[in-house]
């Protein structure tokens, strides 16, 4: 186990590496340069070509990759020369926003959709099943935009319940989690619901249709009791794995909702790098949610067959 | 009364000046407010001062001290800094900390400042400006003319890069600012009437800084001298100020601690001032505005400005060369239409020359007749010119892309056939050799407000060419190439000329030739709109881009 573990972890350093260069090829694509962002549109030409070579730009792209990646995975993620100051301490931080906004998003949504899933399963076919099905189906095609602008606007605006800015809650306060992450986290809830809950239905309504289930039943086990110990425990395994690949998502695809809600997150701070040409910070941001994502996806693998006996990791 | 203010006491009684004029002059020579309303007594008006200008909320009432002021604004595009920020977001940023010689009105009059008066002499070449004594930096050292005289040289050092560089460039040149005592003299490289705008907040890089100031440690705060004090500052969050409670003018600033806070962009400024988030966000495009106009509890101020649009056209090579298809386009729009479509009334109609009707010396439309859509004439001259078909190139940002729809659709009934190519921002405006909104035959571009018509024509209508100009910037921005010697020797004349009635007729003269050889179409000036909710008071109305927040005060 330890050897195949060993395994996954460098293939998933393989992978890392690759998206560093492709990271780093996007950056260059770009339009628009360092120079110019810093310097503004009124300076000369020259003036920018000066900036451009003291930041090294000018070099060739593999020495500027080289010389990126060998100080990044010793820590050093360079210096911001557009916001003047160290790109690690900025990139860490927003993402220490983003997953605490994430997490929470996560830690409501998770029983909500599970609960509602396995409810759909229980009554398949019938009116319930229908109609939660659908919701989470309606819910996943609206864009985030919409919904978050929505949201800012009747609980925000109409009825002034909750911040229309939230800023990062202090830790101690559990009601200010809820006030200040509450509107941003719904739309990301309804997105998560619809896969989440449509894949714990259908674990659970083939669960529900196995021999070993039939058997429970028929021993005389309250059907709370066999959900509990038999079903859910079998129905889950894909729906782990989905959640999984929804962290990724969580953490990175942030951009829309913290813009609107003025959230201090690594999604905002990526867009901004992208169009101030702050190279450095973007492709950091980038390599890190790239990082989140491999590691959360080895996790709810390992998950799996931590969970399920039946499988190997091969 | 001396020879100054008696000639400008002369001339207003002549009625050969406008009161607004008469302002402007007197506070261009820094004639004091109590000496201007002698004058303006004298001519049997009642005057008013000026200075903290047309604000909001109207009259005073019983100003309420205390509390937090939270402003929006976009976010700086890099760290900020008052020598080299040129965005929105650091302009802002450093404006509620740090000070200027002078700061433009809402009607483009100047007020006194950091520097009590000036004068020129020399004929314009020499200005001398009074240094307000008293005046302590926010970390207790006392600001004095050679702090000034060292913001001044910093700025003007090539090696700074400071984006003031091209506003200064052919009339002030690094190592020619003097102290004199508690003055200041500046022996400019050549007459400059307009000189006092390029020390006011218009030329928004002149903050008056220490002398031993590094360039980039300002947002470590408590640097400057301006009623509120940096704090805080939070990269794409926010900067946080307190009250300096030792600022030079007596009883204010009015608020305790003020929160800037940056977003993106404007569109979530909007939701976040309904639900009070924001007091006031410190401009708001149109586009955004439209959402607020008639929201309970919100107040829109409005100022016309010389923010404004050119629909350039490529004079040095085929199709527009022809100044046939040039008046053809220009004779073919509709502009009362594009104004109430565009801005539902909120700009004024454009005349194709550089002078805004905000500026005092802009030529009236009895002295350059206001050209109107013209359909039938805008046909013979397309025939005139025989082309049919042009290619518009342009950015998306704000009303341009439907700006160019309208072009598109009103040349259209006069037989051009315009397709509209229309690339994101940053494309359009390029870099190196490649800058289309420099370099395409017919575009549209964008440009910020100016403080006098010299600053607004000089980088985009004169021609670098002509000799003996000296003007080493001139012409950097002109994406029309248009090189016409009459012109820029005119617009010399009028930046260099000190005396009121001649430079009117310079710029009379001037505005003549531009309109007629249209290199640009200037079809509208842009009403500058900022919102505020109804309990905010004191916020000025304009100019957008300099925030003075002195006299902010919030009712409860």
């Amino acid at each position: 186990m330890a050897r195949t573990l060993l395994l996954r972890i460098g293939q998933a350093l393989i992978t890392l590496w690759i998206v560093s260069i492709l990271v780093f090829a996007a950056a260059q694509v770009i339009p628009g340069d360092v120079g110019r962002t810093i310097l503004g549109p009124y300076a000369t030409n020259g003036q920018v070509a000066q900036l451009d070579h003291k930041l090294g730009t000018d070099r060739p792209y593999v020495q500027q990759y080289w010389t990126w990646i060998t100080d990044f995975v010793r820590g050093d993620w360079g210096e911001s020369a557009v916001q003047n100051q160290p790109v690690r301490p900025l990139v860490l931080t927003a993402f220490k926003n983003s997953l605490y906004l994430g997490l929470f998003a996560l830690v409501l949504i998770i029983p909500i959709s599970i609960g509602f899933g396995v409810l759909a399963a229980l009554h398949y076919g019938k009116a319930t099943d229908r109609i939660i099905s659908v919701t989470g189906l309606s819910l996943i095609a609206l864009p985030e935009f919409v919904m978050g602008v929505t949201v800012a606007l009747i609980f925000g605006v109409k009825l002034r319940w909750l911040p229309v800015d939230s800023s990062v809650p202090s830790l101690a306060d559990p009601v200010d989690w809820f006030r200040q992450f509450l509107l941003p986290a719904i739309p990301l809830m309804f997105v998560l619901f619809g896969y989440i809950s449509r894949m714990a239905r259908a674990g659970t309504v083939e669960a529900l249709q196995s021999n070993y289930v039939r058997t429970a039943t028929l021993k005389g086990l309250p059907t709370r009791t066999v959900i509990r110990r038999h079903v859910l425990r079998n129905s889950l395994l894909p729906t782990i794995t989905v959640i999984g690949v929804q962290i990724g998502y969580l953490v990175g695809g942030l951009v829309v909702i913290e813009t609107i809600f003025r959230y201090p997150g690594i999604g905002q701070l990526t867009l901004q790098a992208a169009l101030g040409h702050d190279l450095p910070t973007l492709q950091a941001a980038v390599l890190l949610i790239a990082i989140v994502y491999m590691i959360s996806n080895l996790v709810a693998d390992i998950l799996y067959t931590v969970l399920n006996p039946r499988v190997q990791l091969a | 009364m001396n020879d100054i203010e008696y000639h400008l006491y002369e001339e207003a009684k002549a009625g050969r000046m406008t009161r607004q004029q008469l302002l402007v002059r007197g506070s261009l020579l820094g004639i004091s407010v109590t000496a201007m309303s002698s004058i303006l007594a004298a001519c049997g008006s009642s005057s008013s001062s000026g200075s903290s200008g047309a604000a909001s909320g109207g009259g005073s009432g019983t100003i309420t001290r205390g509390g937090t002021f939270n402003l929006g604004v976009t976010q700086p595009a890099q760290d900020v800094d008052p020598v080299t920020m040129y965005n929105e977001g650091a302009i802002a940023t450093a404006n509620i900390a740090g000070e200027y010689l002078c700061f433009p009105n809402p009607d483009y009059t100047l007020d006194p400042r950091l520097a009590t008066s000036w004068q020129p002499s020399a004929g314009g070449k020499t200005w001398t400006f009074a240094i307000r004594q008293g005046v302590k930096f926010q970390d207790g050292s006392p600001m004095t003319a050679n702090d000034v005289a060292a913001s001044f040289e910093r700025v003007t050092d090539p090696k700074s890069g400071s984006a003031a560089l091209s506003a200064f460039a052919g009339v002030l040149s690094h190592g020619n600012t003097e102290v004199q005592g508690t003055n200041v003299v500046f022996h400019l490289d050549r007459a400059y009437a307009a000189f006092p705008y390029l020390v006011s907040a218009f030329n928004y890089n002149m903050i008056i800084l220490p002398a031993n100031y590094k360039i980039g440690t300002f947002t470590q705060g408590g640097i400057g001298t301006g009623p509120y004090i940096l704090k805080t500052y939070t990269t794409n969050q926010q900067a946080t100020y307190t009250k300096n409670p030792n600022y030079w003018a007596a009883g204010m600033p009015y608020m305790d601690s003020v929160v800037l806070k940056y977003y993106s962009d404007t569109p979530p400024q909007v939701p976040a001032l309904q639900a009070g988030a924001i007091d006031a966000m410190v401009e708001t495009p149109y586009t955004d505005a439209k959402a607020l106009f008639g929201s309970p509890g919100i107040v829109v101020l409005e100022n016309p400005s010389s923010q404004y649009r050119t629909l350039q056209m490529r004079v040095d090579q085929d199709p527009f060369s022809s100044l046939a298809l040039r008046q053809a386009v220009a004779y073919g729009l509709d502009r009362p239409s594009i104004v109430q479509t565009l801005f539902g009334g909120k700009a004024e109609v454009g005349n194709d020359h550089g002078f805004a009707p905000i500026y005092p010396d802009s030529p009236s439309t009895s002295e350059v007749p206001q050209r109107v859509q013209d359909i039938a004439k805008a046909k013979s001259l397309v025939q005139q010119a025989g082309t049919s078909a042009v290619t518009l190139t342009t950015e998306q940002y704000l009303e341009i892309p439907q700006y160019a729809t309208l072009i598109k659709d009103q040349l259209a009934a006069a037989g051009l056939n315009v397709t509209l190519n229309i690339e994101p921002q940053g494309t359009f405006y390029g870099t190196g050799s490649n800058q289309p909104w420099l370099q395409v035959p017919f575009g549209i571009t964008d440009w910020a407000a100016r403080g006098t018509p010299g600053q607004l024509i000089d980088p985009a209508y004169l021609c670098s060419s002509v000799p003996n100009t000296k003007l080493t910037n001139s012409g950097a921005w002109n994406s029309a190439h248009w090189c016409n010697q009459q012109f820029t020797t005119l617009m010399h004349q009028y930046e260099a000329e000190v005396d009121d009635q001649k430079r009117k007729q310079l710029a009379v003269q001037a505005a003549t030739i531009q309109n007629d050889q249209v290199p640009d179409v200037i079809a509208y000036w842009i009403d500058e709109l900022r919102a505020t909710t109804d309990k905010v008071h004191g916020f000025p109305k304009g100019p957008i881009t300099q925030v003075d927040l002195r006299a902010v005060w919030k009712s409860a």
